[in-house]
């Protein structure tokens, strides 16, 4: 017990000293598993971890999945899904802002990545906005809650490596974000008719398009519509595993870009190349996590805490409660990643010894996420906003996403009451 | 890091990984639609998989891609983050290079056996060298910005969430 707090306790101070993550475990895991078990077994199964780690199909759900949300952000699809959400809602007060949320919601569908959905819809919704007189901290709050969207609503980056490190059932954690992500749309729907209410000025109606409008809108979608179908539905239906449907999924963005005319040679190398070195980065951090993960399974830690949590006595609800305030004020100074990263190997044996779904667990980690990527000061969708729209100051940012913060604060609390808003459609699957 | 090694890693693993995308699509594609699958497919895509990770390391460290803790970096002042700086980099340094001899060491290992992939038969052991060298190849660009600090420090963290 003792030695794997040490260990977790230098993952901390390397981390903090900003050696990379990725290192930091790494090192600590290989010389843990020297002091546990000696020199020769640790170099022995760090190899093999490394080996295993390479030369691993089902890994490769994780390239492809990073180059299917690749390719459709550069097909420009984002307007197109934006028109399409703009003819069907757009005449309520606030409309962009709604139209926004259900644009990130659509591409949320096709690209597992917040940050990109965020960025992606920086260039198509705000122009608009700003036309239409709607206040910064609005426009810019809307993108960045609705950028999160894309983590939630499958497939999504964070889920897949939540997925390999706990060894639950990527295609399962996908079927447990839909519901959870398009209530989460919901809800942001009905906070911007709020705040839009006590605003008017700064959020007016468009105008009502007519239903020969809305489906040339619509036809504009269709093809990317029928590639989610194809995708989604047959991981969910079990014809595809994840690893296969990322592959299809892939491709079909592929030719989507490329009927579309956006994918020149160089483009189409700089997606590829873009899209490796992200899934580099996530394999150095697989790899020294699994090395830190043998050390602590060679230690009694598991078993140990187990034990504690028993005697201690607490209500399983507490322990988890208690784990997602812990996430949300981590959320605010920490960069995610780092945060679901570092806290994985302490909480899921925890988590698993208490009963719980890890399915759901994986639900509400990519809430806390979510949360955390627009929870300033550390909040990777508003810097990525800032960035992007130098005319805005990262002040009115902050001040815009607040009420999403709140919002989806409300959100992680109702998937922690009712496990079934998750855990009902993966249940159905066979 | 050279642009000429540069280059060469950006189009091994953009190869790779388009290659991967292609096996699938037509795997599966083939598999489901006329119950037909490419030979051997899945143990091409671990290897592809293999150039695709190892090839654009190199690439992640060049551009400071990594991972890491920065929230404290406003409080520090600019010497110490320099010394920081040298430190970090001498240690991934050190480790991707202890790592290139342990996978080089496990490459030798499979030389001696000879183990090659179950349908294709495919050598995997320059594979593993080939891990090793790229390894070693990320230590060097480590021990480089100890003297020359990448220009743009872009976290690929962006990218993942």
């Amino acid at each position: 017990m003792i030695e794997t707090l040490l260990g977790f306790a230098a993952i901390f101070a390397l981390a903090l000293l900003r050696v990379p993550l990725a290192m930091s475990m790494g090192v600590v895991g290989l010389a843990g598993i020297t002091y546990v078990r000696g020199w020769e077994p640790a170099l022995a199964s760090t190899a093999q971890v490394v080996y295993e780690t390479g030369f691993a199909y089902t890994l490769s759900v994780i390239p492809l999945f990073i180059l299917m949300g690749n390719f459709v952000a550069r097909a420009g699809l984002a307007h197109e899904l934006f028109q399409a959400a703009y003819a069907f809602i757009g005449h309520f007060r606030g409309g962009l802002a709604h139209a926004t949320v259900a644009a990130c919601a659509g591409f949320g569908a096709i690209c597992g990545s917040s940050i990109a959905t965020a960025a992606t819809m920086s260039k198509v919704a705000y122009p608009s906005m700003k036309k239409l007189g709607y206040s910064d901290s609005l426009s810019t709050g809307v993108m960045a809650a609705g950028g999160t969207l894309g983590i939630m609503i499958p497939p999504s980056t964070i889920m897949v490596i939540y997925g390999i490190i706990t060894e639950t059932h990527i295609g399962k954690l996908f079927a447990a974000g839909v519901i959870p992500g398009l209530a989460t749309a919901a809800l942001m729907m009905v906070g911007i008719s709020v705040i839009t209410s006590l605003d008017p000025e700064h959020a007016p109606a468009g105008k009502r398009s007519t239903w020969a409008e809305r489906w040339k809108a619509l036809r504009g979608i269709w093809g990317v519509a029928l590639l989610v179908v194809i995708v989604l539905g047959g991981i969910y239906g079990g014809i595809f595993t994840a690893t296969e449907g990322a592959g299809f999924g892939a491709a079909g963005a592929f030719f989507f870009a490329l009927a579309r005319g956006r994918l020149t040679l160089t483009s189409l190398y700089e997606v590829l190349v873009e899209s490796a070195r992200t899934t580099a980065m996530l394999f150095t951090l697989l790899i020294a996590a699994s090395v830190f993960a043998n050390f602590v399974n060679f230690t009694t830690m598991p078993m140990d805490l187990k034990e504690w949590i028993t005697h201690l006595g607490l209500s399983p609800s507490m322990v988890v409660v208690a784990m997602m305030v812990i996430y949300i004020v981590l959320g605010t100074v920490m960069e995610e990643l780092t945060m679901v990263l570092l806290t994985i190997p302490l909480f899921f044996p925890i988590v698993l010894a208490l009963g719980f779904d890890p399915v759901w667990f994986g639900v509400l980690i990519v809430m806390v996420v979510q949360i955390g990527l627009i929870s300033p000061p550390v909040g990777m969708n508003l810097f990525v906003l800032n960035a992007l729209l130098p005319g805005v100051s990262l002040g009115q940012i902050f001040r815009g996403c607040w009420p999403f913060v709140a919002i989806m604060a409300f959100m992680l609390m109702l998937l922690v009451m009712f496990p079934g808003i998750s855990l009902w459609l993966p249940s159905l699957m066979k | 890091m050279n642009t000429l090694l540069e280059k060469l890693c950006s189009l091994l693993c953009a190869l790779a990984l388009f290659a991967i995308m292609t096996l699938t699509f037509f795997d599966v594609g083939g598999r489901k639609l006329m119950s037909r699958s490419i030979t051997g497919s899945l143990e091409l895509t671990e290897l592809l998989m293999v150039v695709v990770i190892f090839a654009s390391l190199p690439l992640v460290s060049r551009r400071g891609e990594h991972v890491v803790f920065d929230s404290l970096d406003s409080i520090w002042p600019a010497w110490f983050l320099r010394l920081q700086g040298v430190l970090v980099n001498l240690l991934c340094g050190c480790l991707m290079l202890g790592l290139m001899w342990l996978m080089w060491k496990t490459g030798v290992q499979f030389t001696e056996t000879g183990e090659t992939t179950a349908q294709l038969h495919i050598l995997k052991a320059p594979f593993i060298y080939g891990m090793s060298v790229l390894c070693g190849v990320t230590g060097l660009v480590h021990l480089a910005q100890i003297v020359r600090p990448p220009q743009a420090l872009q976290e690929g963290e962006g990218a993942a969430l």
